[in-house]
């Protein structure tokens, strides 16, 4: 992890250029009066700084340290989103002495009503906001609701290691999942009924696994796949999204949906057809950053949108979050870091 | 030292005591149990219903049970006719490893963490040997489906009282954090006593808080009564583990004495083929040898054969003379018979018959004489004159197998009338009519000595009765003269007084 020398980089570039980009005092080093020794080691130190600046060249923002600002930040909401900051918190320390970071992981409906409450500062959500929640919000606190994305995830489908299926169409996921069956076609109800020919499967019953009502999984299966639809009632719901893995990798009739970022050596991730109807994706990290795998979601933490609800202390803590120290840190943990393009787009919301 | 490994210790000096509720060896038979939560569970973790600590420590203890249930039948399908020793050792030592972790965790003193490690040591039991496939690789496909059946099981039943603990989000959180500590620590096989505290603190610390104070559907105990439960579980739990340490330990013996074996016969292959390379080299080193040594060999040979027959030749002229001996003693017998058939014909009426059949056993004896001494004329003319060795004599020329051809060939015959000598020897110790002779003189000499016998025993008799005869002849004698000499003195006093 190189994530201090990045921090003392951006520093020493920041000294150079005596201004800091969102107009707070620039660190102490850049404004104190220097005798010429020091000055000579502190432009060794900066040429050395730039020198690792320049070789870890990124595109993603770079985070500012500002030691004027202090205070605590308030976390509440997903329990998914809140484990992820517990790791980020040992991290702001270093870069952000003065900010402390409180996480309460309640779950992602909890993370709302704290918001409204003023029991929060920032709402974790492993989910999206409902207009509902976001509408109670601002009632309560008479301001308007941003948010950033501090990670992208995806729903994968997955089947037996020893079922030949290698890709499948919404409508056909809908055929199997969906009571209804919006995208139309029959009920798909053995493997021979999406496509599966000449092997013993094709007359074999499929067996579904998934999440149960209320999860970010279901929800977005929901959503996308089955058009809005409710599912079938002989889905297996499994607790949790590695039991959904573990079941399909125990039955080779199975299928189900979960979190991509579980994975299992008995189990393969289909490629799912693309929203536009231009092929087969798979969900890999960057057909999901680009928005071509069909069933990506983001974690998304919200605030509330005034001067007086958004203190510093959490516009800053957010910054690092999305920036490249703390796209690094999400990266490291397993999970899929936001685009460049994306990182940049929420860090410019926080100026 | 941590507290469940006090009580570990604890329940060993116990064990003995409790032995007789789960005696050494006694192996539960394979059985499926209830699951220890039902369906009700997620309804009642859906409304929201707190769980006791107390509750807790009952169900994650029936869990505990209940797991190693599953392991052992597990287990039993992998080792049941598997000739894989390594395999059946592997099974055993997961066997007592994951029951062991599971009886560890439910001996620790807090319900909240009992639960929390069993779901962890579960689920990465399970995602080791199901989903990273371990099973298949150490047991084959099909062995393979009796523990991805039971992890399968038991990961589902431990999940299902992780529900009444925690709310789904936190389920979800914890979820992720087992699935991270995989990714962190890929490779890493033995999961059976990784614990809750093994985990990155800073990534769990809030997920426990709240649990654990009540921010989840946990209801901790309450600090009034804290003590007096905390030592009544811990007595409970002493006995709890007692209980189940002779299986434990009953498996670890199994487990090790599998593994010896297993051991065991790496060694023997090892040694198996060393013993292949010594032989090889022993043989090749033979035949060298011989090579140069037949000549040597050949020459010390003979001298060696001619000296056993000499020895041998002692023993024959001993056999024909016994032989001999025995003809004249035959001879003789005949001539006995013959006289006793003359002078006691009466007595023997069938002598004559004896001397006939002694006829065959004579002709034997004498065909007898005529194979030993051809036999001897054989050995002579093969020997030759007996030579001493001369020890400045030249060396042996080399092994010729032409001259033992016509030596084999006399040999053999020699070998046909040593044949012959012994078959006749045979027929004659087994003659009918020698074994006649020896049963008709026995016979004989045995009615003489019986009537002997009757003789004197008449003679005894015949002087008894004489003996009686005199004896009561003289009692009479002397009757008959004291009444005469009492009748006569009667007639003297009768005279007197007249």
């Amino acid at each position: 992890m190189n994530i201090a020398l990045i921090v003392s980089g951006m520093l020493a570039v920041n000294a150079l250029s005596g201004t800091a980009q969102d107009g707070t005092t620039p660190p102490d080093r850049s404004t104190g009066a220097a005798t010429s020794a020091e000055q000579a080691v502190a432009d060794q130190d900066a040429a050395a700084d730039v020198q690792v600046n320049d070789v870890d060249a990124s595109p993603y923002p770079r985070f500012i340290e500002d030691r004027s600002i202090k205070g605590t930040v308030r976390c509440v909401g997903s329990s998914s989103v809140g484990l992820m900051l517990n790791t980020v918190r040992t991290a702001i320390r270093d870069a952000q002495p003065g900010i402390e970071l409180i996480v309460e992981s309640s779950g992602s409906g909890a993370g709302p009503k704290a918001l409204a409450e003023g029991k929060a500062d920032l709402a974790l959500m492993s989910r999206a906001m409902r207009p509902a929640e976001i509408a109670e919000i601002e009632k309560a606190r008479g301001a308007k609701v941003g948010y950033v994305d501090m990670a992208v995830d995806a729903i994968a489908i997955c089947v037996n290691r020893a079922n030949p299926t290698t890709r499948i169409s919404l409508k056909d996921l809908d055929r199997v999942f969906g009571r209804e069956r919006r995208r139309g076609g029959g009920p798909a109800v053995v493997w021979g009924d999406v496509g599966v020919r000449d092997t013993k499967l094709s007359g074999a019953r499929i067996e579904l696994f998934g999440m149960g009502p209320g999860t970010g999984s279901n929800g977005i299966v929901s959503e996308i796949v089955l058009d809005g639809g409710p599912f079938r009632t002989s889905v297996n719901e499994e607790p949790v999204a590695s039991s959904v893995v573990q079941a399909v990798a125990t039955d080779p009739l199975a299928i189900g949906y979960c979190s991509s970022y579980f994975e299992a050596a008995r189990v393969r991730q289909l490629e799912v057809e693309a929203l536009d109807g231009s092929g087969f994706v798979a969900p890999t990290e960057a057909n999901i950053r680009s928005g071509r795998y069909p069933l990506a979601r983001s974690m998304r933490i919200y605030y509330v949108d005034d001067p007086k609800a958004f203190s510093p202390a959490a516009r800053q803590f957010l910054r690092f979050l999305v920036s490249e120290d703390g796209q690094e840190l999400i990266a490291d943990m397993g999970q899929k870091a936001l685009g460049p393009e994306q990182a940049h787009h929420h860090f410019d919301k926080l100026k | 030292m941590r507290r469940s490994t006090v009580l570990l210790s604890l329940a060993l000096t116990t064990s003995v005591l409790a032995a007789g509720c789960a005696a050494p060896g006694a192996r539960a038979a394979p059985r499926r149990e209830k699951p220890v939560t039902d369906s009700t569970d997620f309804s009642r973790s859906a409304a929201g219903e707190k769980i006791s600590a107390e509750e807790l420590d009952e169900i994650t203890n029936a869990f505990a049970d209940r797991y190693r249930t599953l392991m052992e039948d597990a287990v039993a399908a992998i080792v049941k006719n598997n000739p894989d020793a390594r395999a059946r050792a592997t099974a055993q030592r997961f066997l007592v490893e994951s029951t062991t972790s599971a009886y560890d965790i439910v001996t620790n003193g807090d319900p909240f963490s009992q639960v929390l490690d069993l779901n962890i040591m579960v689920t990465l039991t399970s995602q080791v040997w199901i989903d990273d496939d371990r099973a298949t690789r150490e047991f084959g496909p099909e062995r393979a489906e009796s523990l991805v059946y039971s992890l399968r099981q038991a990961r589902e039943e431990i999940w299902r009282i992780a529900s009444r603990v925690f709310l789904p989000d936190q389920l979800a959180a914890l979820d992720f954090m087992i699935a991270s500590w995989r990714r962190d620590n890929r490779g890493v096989e033995d999961t059976s006593f990784v614990r809750f505290d093994d985990f990155a603190e800073q990534r769990g610390e809030g997920l426990i808080r709240d649990v654990a104070s009540g921010g989840g559907l946990f209801q901790p105990l309450n600090q009034a009564i804290d003590e007096s439960v905390a030592y009544r579980k811990l007595g409970e739990r002493i006995f709890y583990l007692a209980k189940r340490m002779p299986t434990l330990a009953n498996w670890q013996t199994q487990a090790f004495a599998d593994e010896m074996l297993a051991k065991e016969e790496t060694k023997r292959a090892l040694a198996n083929l060393d013993g292949v390379s010594r032989s090889v080299e022993s043989l090749g080193a033979t035949v060298t040898q011989l090579a140069s040594d037949v000549p040597k060999i050949v020459a010390e040979e003979r001298t060696a054969i001619f000296a056993e027959i000499d020895r041998r030749q002692k023993d024959i002229d001993s056999a024909l003379g016994q032989v001999n001996a025995i003809a004249g003693d035959a001879a003789k017998a005949a001539a006995d018979a013959r006289a006793i058939a003359e002078g006691v014909s009466p007595m023997l009426g069938d002598a004559q018959k004896t001397l006939e059949a002694a006829q065959p056993t004579l002709d034997a004896i004498q065909k007898l004489a005529e194979t030993s001494e051809r036999l001897l004329g054989k050995v002579a003319e093969i020997k030759g004159p007996p030579v001493p060795p001369d020890l400045n004599a030249p060396p042996a020329k080399p092994f010729d197998i032409a001259d033992y051809q016509k030596m084999l060939g006399d040999a053999t015959v020699a070998l046909g009338e040593a044949n012959t000598l012994l078959k006749n020897a045979d027929s004659l110790a087994g003659s009918k009519s020698v074994k006649g002779l020896i049963d008709e003189v026995t016979q004989a000499t045995e009615q003489r000595i019986e009537s002997l016998e009757h003789m004197v025993t008449r003679v005894v008799y015949l002087v008894g009765a004489i003996a009686a005869g005199v004896v009561m002849l003289a009692f009479a004698l002397l009757f008959a003269y004291r009444a005469t000499g009492a009748r006569a003195g009667a007639r003297s006093t009768k005279g007197g007084a007249a």
